[in-house]
């Protein structure tokens, strides 16, 4: 049994799910930014 | 509560239940016939769970802004939409991944569960990229929402394709007469169904929290664009 098809699963699934949190949190960050610049 | 104290600890909480479903999906007997590759399962089926609860909110939210034109209620869609492809494709990438070791293929086109999920994949794709090609919230609001509660019907035709047409794809193991599946592989599933559904509301809250920043500061760009604009001088040309 090749195991290495559960890991990629796991590493895909957990993978994306990290990665789309990042980048809404990267963009929240951003905007906030852009937010406090135009008010000042 | 304050709201980031609000938004840690629902993330604390899904980062619990997340831990909790892979101790579970690890720990859990092997299947007699998928043997280990059954552990895919505890991640394919929470995906696709979440993409068909994701694109419901959609067309609920869709539904909402059409009565109240709530702008919250597009934000909502916009974010549960996007939620909903990001975990389709978790459940079509991982699907292709159980799929290659236990029936000896990543695709079969012929398969309707999996046609029909491509193509839920690709309308709400083309749902996010309606929402970017429409620059007026209202008109984009509204042409979201129509294709909103157009695009759901697709949810149950995704779910009962294994049932409606012949297909390599597994049956329904949950069903009314009961579940045919062993008590530990039934506690992994359900603990991983309930930790991805925590998630979702996480993802949710962070979604819409960028959807409203990016709001508003589309209103004060526009407001500042406005203030830089000078009136011509038209003296002596008429």
């Amino acid at each position: 049994m090749n195991t290495s098809y559960i890991w990629i699963s796991y590493l895909v699934t957990y993978g994306l799910i990290v990665g789309y949190v990042a980048v809404v949190w990267s963009r929240i960050r951003s905007h906030r930014g852009r937010s406090s610049d135009t008010r000042t | 509560m304050n709201r980031s104290i609000a938004r840690a600890t629902l993330g604390s909480l899904a980062l619990i239940a997340i831990t909790a479903g892979l101790w579970l999906a690890f720990m859990s007997s092997p299947d007699v016939f998928q043997r280990d590759y059954v552990r895919i399962m505890y991640v394919h089926v929470p995906g696709s769970w979440l993409a068909f609860l994701a694109f419901g909110v959609t067309a609920l939210a869709s539904l909402a802004w059409l009565i109240s034109k709530r702008m919250v209620f597009d934000r909502i869609a916009e974010a549960s939409a996007e939620i909903g492809v990001l975990f389709t494709t978790v459940s079509l990438l991982t699907g292709m991944l159980w799929g290659y070791p236990v029936w000896g293929t990543f695709w079969d086109w012929g398969d309707p569960r999996m046609a029909s999920t491509a193509l839920m994949f690709f309308v709400y794709l083309g749902y996010l990229a309606l929402r970017r090609a429409v620059s007026d919230p209202t008109a984009r609001a509204r042409r979201s929402a129509i294709l909103g509660m157009i695009a759901v019907v697709q949810v149950p035709l995704v779910y009962f394709s294994v049932t409606l047409w012949r297909s390599l794809h597994q049956g329904m193991t949950v069903r009314p007469d009961g579940i045919a599946m062993d008590g530990s592989m039934v506690a992994a599933l359900l603990v991983n169904i309930a930790a991805f559904t925590v998630l979702y509301a996480y993802l949710m809250v962070e979604r819409t929290l960028l959807a409203r920043l990016e709001t508003e500061t589309a209103v004060v760009e526009t407001e500042l664009a406005g203030r830089s604009v000078e009136r011509p001088n038209l003296e002596g040309l008429a």
